[in-house]
């Protein structure tokens, strides 16, 4: 038995965990946590313990497939590599000659190690629609806080004394997170915890604040009243470094806390004690979600109002606060500087036709170089501003998008589907071509984390079937399109060398280290940047109030709106439907659409289920474990109730990506925030009705 | 040398991590057979709501009465590490040991018979302890030499204490 080291890529890029894999006759046999790895310290979590299952699950793809007879029938024939690639290239060329190279989309989900590569041959081919699940992902938190900073901030967790984390719950999404956030409570740091349920994180906070869903804006604007009512923000930086102040001040008068309960339903008493905390605990930092807080109609505004309390109270690029930092690779902060950018080739896209979404939401794209994916089916139902007629997918599901089956429908409308993926999903069987993609076990691939640590992967086990690296995939269909000469002529060490190249690493020093290394010269930034650059926003100031959102036509302050259906905007629906519905949540054992085809993790959630208060159960006559409808005005799905407290009365939650109960298909397609298009999946009204009879 | 488990039911927040570590461990690929098990409850409604899970598995008891009871003497505790471990031959099948065991460990499997937790006894590479614990994201579960365990759960203790008391300056003004 050989034990050999690699990582597990099911979650997100910038959490990944170190696996040693123990390999017997070319099988993985079992896996554990890498001691030595900083991100998970030999642990592992559900999903990353269930790899083997993953790794060599029966729904994996294990050869290159074209459709016979009708889409989605089910029915596929086996090809060659190199008859699939040839295939995939002339439609593409086809495409491109009759429609122009902008109406093929190529986008990325998970795994998201590909991207950089995958943008790089959209532009290459000549479209400017390289997108991925950022269309309704972390992205809009990185707008918000570029409106207000001109830049991301992580939190410095490490030296922090007071948090305060915003809808997240670590606990099940990201282990690396909830452990850093566990030590820094044993060195005594407070935690204030923002979330409409109860969670592992609210449970160990000193605070906890159980907010209606949606109404964050107003939370934080009455944090905001507080702090300014009681001399607790940072006065002197609000003088010299912020814009729209004073407008500022004026708009909050009303959201005094009383007020606030009104709205949010967390206890006024709450709101002044966070207040109080952050004022005066030195230095806090907020931990934010990657997107909870904005999915929701006013999301990113609400986004704003959070992040603002960051330079409110003093807290901004500071050490223990929140930390400008560049991003290296693929969303981390690892120090090492990369090529990514022009790797991706942005810089192409001011000479490429509008991305989708640049006439509906510009101010998204203007910061965020990608097209909006979830603009897509709108787009290939109107057909403008140009036709759409291709889709490269790797690792896409259309369960994804808001309206689900709108996207599923429209997808149907395209001459060519193709996508690459692990597992045969049902997006997959839409497919006209489907490619085996290898797991982070069976490829190589170069990770960066945040904790200042680099690794080059080797693969541990050969490839299952025919399955080939996402990079290989990528690399010869550029290859096929004729555009090898900016491939690399095909050799991605060489790609991987200039990736590198801002760091002096290269793949030969990289392979030195199997477990991976702390970054050798980590570029680390001050603190404070702004005193001698000022910030990157037009004004060079923190803009409380955005000249970019005024010059958009939207309110430039970080204003409150109730979601668009909610009890208080929308009486009359709440009469039909007078619970609210948050979705999207993580349970431990499941990540969107993956995992529920890994009997392990299935074995803990056997059923597709909907948390609900005990109280609006017995209104309703429904006992635990009861079939019910979950349903909006715009459709319904079949469930088992799960009656918990740890949702609010009139509150009910249901997990996304479950494909025998898809909850994205209740949110109406055209649910968006207008600034960023990203779907109101947290705020919705519903209602749950017991199923007497079972079909 | 004794050796146990020792859970800290402060830091489970019934994440599953240590009940698919065993199922990897010991190639247990049926999702019924459970070696350890994570329970889950609730407390209390709003606006002191509190949940609480428990991480088990067989406890490898001092005197296990599995073991009294057990008509095929398959049930057995090793003099060396006092790990109580079953010899499926001589297991007939008869569920004594799941009537009587405190902790519901005892498994019936497909084959008929009883397994259970072995402490991930046979070990190889860098496998320094059982799966379970070596998995658990949280510090919730750990495993070793008993003396050991009783101090992790002092020092455990001690620092509960400690975050119990509020020193001064830590919140308002100085």
């Amino acid at each position: 038995m050989e034990i050999k080291k690699t990582i597990c890529g099911i979650c997100t890029a910038s959490t990944h965990c170190g696996i040693n894999a123990y390999v017997e006759n070319g099988t993985i046999v079992r896996v554990e946590g890498m001691k030595e790895h900083p991100s998970n310290e030999g642990t592992l979590c559900v999903k990353g313990a269930s790899s083997r299952q993953y790794v060599y699950n029966r729904d994996r793809i294990k050869y290159p497939m074209k459709r016979r007879g009708e889409r989605g029938s089910g029915q596929w024939e086996r090809i060659s590599w190199g008859e699939a690639l040839d295939t995939v290239a002339e439609s593409l060329i086809r495409i491109k000659e009759t429609f122009g190279p902008e109406s093929v989309v190529f986008l990325a989900g998970y795994t998201k190690w590909l991207r950089p590569y995958l943008q790089r041959l959209a532009h290459a081919f000549g479209s400017p629609n390289f997108c991925s699940e950022t269309g309704l992902c972390y992205s809009a938190t990185v707008v918000a806080s570029e409106l207000n900073y001109g830049s991301t901030f992580p939190p410095d967790i490490g030296n922090t004394r007071c948090i305060l984390s915003w809808s997240v719950n670590p606990f099940f999404s990201n282990i690396r997170l909830a452990r850093r956030i566990l030590s820094a409570k044993e060195r005594r740091a407070k935690i204030v915890a923002v979330d409409p349920r109860v969670t592992p994180l609210t449970e160990r906070a000193d605070l906890h604040l159980q907010l209606r869903p949606g109404t964050d804006g107003a939370l934080a604007l009455g944090i905001m009243h507080v702090l300014f009512r009681e001399n607790l923000y940072d006065a002197r930086f609000v003088e010299e470094w912020t814009s729209g102040f004073d407008e500022l001040k004026e708009y909050v008068q009303q959201f005094d806390p009383e007020h606030v309960e009104k709205i949010t339903w967390v206890p006024a008493r709450k709101v002044e004690e966070a207040a109080r905390m952050l004022g005066e605990i030195k230095p806090a930092c907020i931990v934010q979600s990657a997107s909870s807080t904005v999915h929701h109609t006013n999301g990113v505004q609400n986004h704003r109002a959070i992040t603002l309390l960051s330079g409110l109270t003093g807290n901004f690029d500071v050490k223990g606060g929140n930390w400008v930092q560049p991003e290296t690779y693929l969303y981390t902060f690892s120090s090492a500087p990369t090529n990514e950018k022009k790797i991706r080739l942005v810089d192409r896209l001011p000479d490429l036709p509008p991305r989708i979404g640049q006439d509906k939401v510009p101010l998204w794209c203007q910061l965020h170089s990608e097209a909006q994916s979830v603009l897509i089916p709108f787009q290939i139902k109107s057909g403008k501003p140009y036709p759409l007629k291709g889709f490269i997918g790797m690792g896409a599901n259309y369960r994804m998008w808001p309206g689900s089956d709108f996207m599923k429908e429209a997808m149907k409308e395209l001459d060519l589907l193709v996508f690459s993926d692990f597992f045969m999903t049902d997006t997959c069987q839409m497919g006209d071509v489907v490619l085996p993609a290898a797991t982070s076990f069976e490829r190589s691939e170069m990770k960066h984390w945040s904790d200042r640590y680099i690794m080059l992967t080797k693969p541990v086990i050969e490839p299952v079937g025919e399955s080939w690296s996402d990079i290989r995939i990528i690399f010869e269909l550029a290859g096929k399109l004729g555009l090898n000469d900016q491939f690399w002529n095909g050799d991605y060490e060489a790609a991987m060398n200039e990736m590198m190249a801002p760091s002096g690493y290269t793949v030969a020093e990289l392979e030195t280290f199997p477990s991976g290394t702390f970054i050798k010269n980590p570029v680390i930034p001050d603190f404070k940047k702004y005193e001698k650059e000022g910030f990157q926003t037009p004004s060079k100031k923190v803009e409380i109030s955005s000249s970019l959102l005024k010059g958009c036509g939207f309110d430039p302050l970080p204003v409150y709106r109730e979601p668009k259906y909610s009890p208080i905007s929308t009486p009359e629906l709440a009469k039909d439907y007078p619970l609210i519905l948050t979705t999207g949540s993580r349970l431990p054992m499941f990540l969107h659409s993956e995992m529920y085809n890994v009997p392990w993790c299935r074995s803990l959630r056997p059923y597709s289920m909907v948390d609900m208060n005990p109280s609006d159960a017995r209104e309703r006559k429904i006992n635990q474990d009861d079939w019910v409808y979950l349903e909006t005005k715009r459709n319904r799905i079949r469930v088992r109730a799960n009656l918990t407290e740890t949702v609010l009365k009139g509150v009910t939650h249901m997990v996304h990506g479950d494909k025998e109960a898809d909850v994205n298909l209740l949110i109406e397609p055209d649910y968006l925030d207008p600034i960023s298009g990203f779907p109101g999946f947290k705020s919705l009204l519903c209602e749950v009705r017991k199923i007497s009879t079972m079909p | 040398m004794a050796k146990g488990f020792l859970f800290d039911a402060s830091r489970c927040v019934g994440c599953y991590a240590c009940v698919i570590a065993c199922k990897d461990r010991n190639d247990l690929q049926d999702g019924s057979e459970n070696w350890r098990s994570v329970e889950r409850f609730e407390f209390g409604t709003y606006p002191d709501v509190s949940t609480i899970s428990i991480s088990m598995s067989c406890m490898h008891c001092t005197s296990p009465v599995c073991a009294e009871v057990c008509p095929g003497k398959a049930i057995r505790k090793r003099a060396e590490d006092h790990i109580v471990v079953v010899d499926s031959e001589n297991c007939m099948g008869c569920k004594s040991c799941l009537t009587v065991c405190p902790f519901g460990a005892p498994q019936i499997a497909k084959d008929g018979k009883m397994h259970k937790c072995n402490y991930c006894l046979e070990r190889v590479g860098s496998e320094t302890e059982p799966a379970c614990a070596r998995a658990c994201p949280f510090g919730a579960l750990h495993a070793g030499p008993v003396e050991e365990l009783q101090k992790i759960s002092l020092r455990g203790a001690a620092k509960r204490l400690v975050m119990a008391m509020e020193p001064s300056g830590l919140v308002g003004k100085r």
